[in-house]
This record gives structure tokens, C-alpha cells and sequence, in this order.
């Protein structure tokens, strides 16, 4: 398909130019916005707390006590990154990326309401990814960045992992 | 800027990235307008695209930490927006409707505030285009994304975005030159 077939029939263009233009801010909706946003930041905040208290646990019963507490590495500190795409006539949709050698069966995902969603802890780094719908379907994630072509023959998205900056106390472990 | 936006923009979501809620706030009113007529065109009301528009940055922001800086960001956010229509019409088991017989938005153009005969006839002539269209239509020639862009929307290829367009176009011609 020709640039010609993308041009707009003169009857057309003529009528877009009384197209209403973009409504003024309206601060009611942005203070309900910006209300929804740090709801959600809370929720999100509580979820990886969650997940680092588990994740000390589960350090602290497999690795030897010392009396000098270790310092963990905040750049090498996975965090919990949220994949999710809309597919709602699917039966199974699965991530992949080169976090999981693009291994259909390592990350399925859940649906609700034709969402479907998979939280993933990943380190820092810059991340290839897809989705694939029904086993078949390669789809890339509407929220991220496309992947270019030289990065992957079929559609993908790029996500990078910023090293987490949080400092953290250490206390002394009786052994 | 290499993707055509003021470093005043960029300047934002940088901040906004990092946690400040008042560069957040301001990215909000910024394009809050653009999202809200965009939403309400591809859904046919304004409350439905108010709750459209609010969800669609809830997820912007969850997302800023994947915005590259050489893509456009308004392209990016309208993206999402689009998104977010597409999933509230799937939720509500709504197919909009191809007669304008109750379009609520069309309406309200008429009221308030008071717009000319050329806008109703625009806004209600794309009103009455089929979703898929419509949101070809709406995003190749009115929000301004490239194809590659809006596959990222659809999940279509680029040639069947090229198709839909096309049809757009020929349908609102016709109901344009309808007496």
C-alpha cells in the first residue's frame, strides 16, 4: 500500500479542522488521577516489601550465621516487575523473554476480567520480552518499548531494571 | 530532542520517573485534554472516558520505569489510553453503536459549550464509524501516531492498520457528503 492510499480525502480534511480541541485541565479528574496513582504506589510498595521480608527470610535460613551481618548488594537486588497485557479471548498466554530463554512454559500468566498479569523478580539490566497468546500469537507489550528489528525477528518490548540506590542498616547476628 | 519533544517534557518524566509526584501531576494536566477526547470519541461518553483516562495513568506510571526517551511520549501515553478504551469496552460487553441515535457525546458537543454546525457533523460522522475504524482513524490522522506505533495498540500489522484507515476514511467521506 502506497503513502497515497494514507492521505486523507479533501472532504475529510476539511471537516477535521472544526474538530473540538483537547478539553482544559480539569483539576478535579487530575486530583483523582494523581489519588489513584499513589494508591496504587502503596499497594505496589506493600507487595515488594512483602517480597524482600520474604526473600531475607528465606536468607537468613539457608546462609550461615555471623557474628558481622553481610550488607546485600543493592545493585544486584531483584525487584518485582509487573508484566501484563490485555488478551481476553485467550486460553493461555505465557512470557517470555531472554530472562527465561524465551521458554514458553517457564512464565505462565493468570487472567482476570481479560487482563492478563504474572509479577516476575528480575536484577537489574535491560530485558527482551514478549507474549505469546494460545501458543501461538507473539504479541509485544503495549506499555513498553518495541524492541527494534535488529533486536528480535518477531514483535518484542524492551524493559531496563534500574540497580535499586536504598541504603540498608546491618545489625550483628549472634551465631 | 531527538523524538521531536521539548526538553521541558522530558524533563518531566524524568522527574516523574524518579518518584516526584508534582512532575507527575504536572504530566497529567498537560495531556489529561488530549487523552479525555480521545477516550471519549473511541467510547462514545464522557464518564466512561473519564474512568478510561484515569486508569490509563495509573498504568502510565507503573510503566514510566520502560519509556525510552526516543519515542514520543505523547504517542506513548496515547497508546496506553487506547489501550485502556479497547479493555473498558470488553469489560462492559458494550459494542458501541453505529447509529447515533443516543450518543451521549455528540451531545454534549452540541450543549456546552455551543459548537458549529462543521464540528457536530465531524464528530458525530466518527462517532458512527466501527470501533476498529474509528480507532485507526483516530489515531493515525487525530492523535498522529506512526503505524508502527499503533501496532503496538492493535497487536495488527501495519498493512491492515494501512486497510482500516483507508476504510475510515471512505466511510466518513460518505457520511459526510450524506444530506
Amino acid at each position: 500500500m502506497s503513502d497515497e492510499d494514507d492521505r486523507i480525502p479533501p472532504t475529510v480534511a476539511e471537516a477535521m479542522r472544526h474538530l473540538r480541541p483537547p478539553t482544559e485541565p480539569d483539576e478535579q479528574q487530575v486530583a483523582a488521577i494523581v489519588g489513584a496513582v499513589r494508591r496504587d504506589r502503596r499497594t505496589r510498595l506493600w507487595g515488594g516489601v512483602t517480597l524482600a521480608a520474604a526473600a531475607a527470610l528465606v536468607l537468613m535460613l539457608v546462609k550461615p550465621v555471623s557474628r558481622q551481618a553481610e550488607l546485600p548488594e543493592p545493585d544486584t537486588a531483584a525487584r518485582s516487575i509487573v508484566f501484563e497485557i490485555d488478551a481476553p479471548n485467550a486460553h493461555q498466554v505465557a512470557l517470555v523473554g531472554d530472562f527465561n530463554a524465551w521458554d514458553a512454559s517457564a512464565h505462565p500468566m493468570t487472567a482476570s476480567a481479560g487482563r492478563w498479569e504474572l509479577s516476575v523478580p528480575l536484577t537489574p539490566g535491560r530485558y527482551t520480552y514478549a507474549f505469546i497468546v494460545d501458543g501461538e500469537s507473539w504479541r509485544a507489550d503495549p506499555t513498553a518499548s518495541l524492541a527494534s528489528a535488529d533486536d528480535f525477528s518477531r514483535p518484542s518490548s524492551v524493559v531496563v531494571i534500574t540497580p535499586v540506590t536504598t541504603p540498608m542498616t546491618s545489625t550483628s547476628v549472634r551465631q | 530532542m531527538e523524538n521531536g519533544e521539548g526538553s521541558a517534557l522530558i524533563d518531566l518524566v524524568r522527574r516523574a520517573r524518579s518518584g516526584d509526584m508534582a512532575a507527575f501531576t504536572d504530566l497529567v494536566r498537560q495531556h489529561h485534554g488530549r487523552c479525555i477526547r480521545y477516550a471519549e470519541r473511541a467510547l462514545g461518553s464522557r464518564a466512561d472516558a473519564e474512568d478510561a483516562v484515569q486508569r490509563a495513568f495509573v498504568r502510565m506510571h507503573r510503566a514510566l520505569g520502560r519509556y525510552r526517551e526516543e519515542e514520543r511520549f505523547s504517542s506513548w501515553l496515547v497508546a496506553i489510553v487506547a489501550n485502556e478504551c479497547r479493555a473498558m469496552r470488553r469489560q462492559s460487553g458494550r459494542r458501541l453503536r453505529h447509529e447515533i441515535a443516543d450518543d451521549e457525546a455528540v451531545q454534549r458537543a452540541v450543549a456546552d459549550p455551543p459548537v458549529s454546525d462543521e464540528t457536530v457533523r465531524i464528530e458525530r460522522a466518527i462517532s458512527r464509524l466501527d470501533p476498529l475504524l474509528r480507532e485507526a482513524f483516530l489515531l493515525r490522522h487525530v492523535e498522529g501516531l506512526s503505524y508502527r506505533e499503533m501496532e503496538r495498540v492493535s497487536g495488527a500489522r501495519e498493512s491492515a492498520l494501512k486497510m482500516r484507515v483507508m476504510r475510515a476514511c471512505e466511510a466518513l467521506r460518505a457520511f459526510l457528503e450524506e444530506r
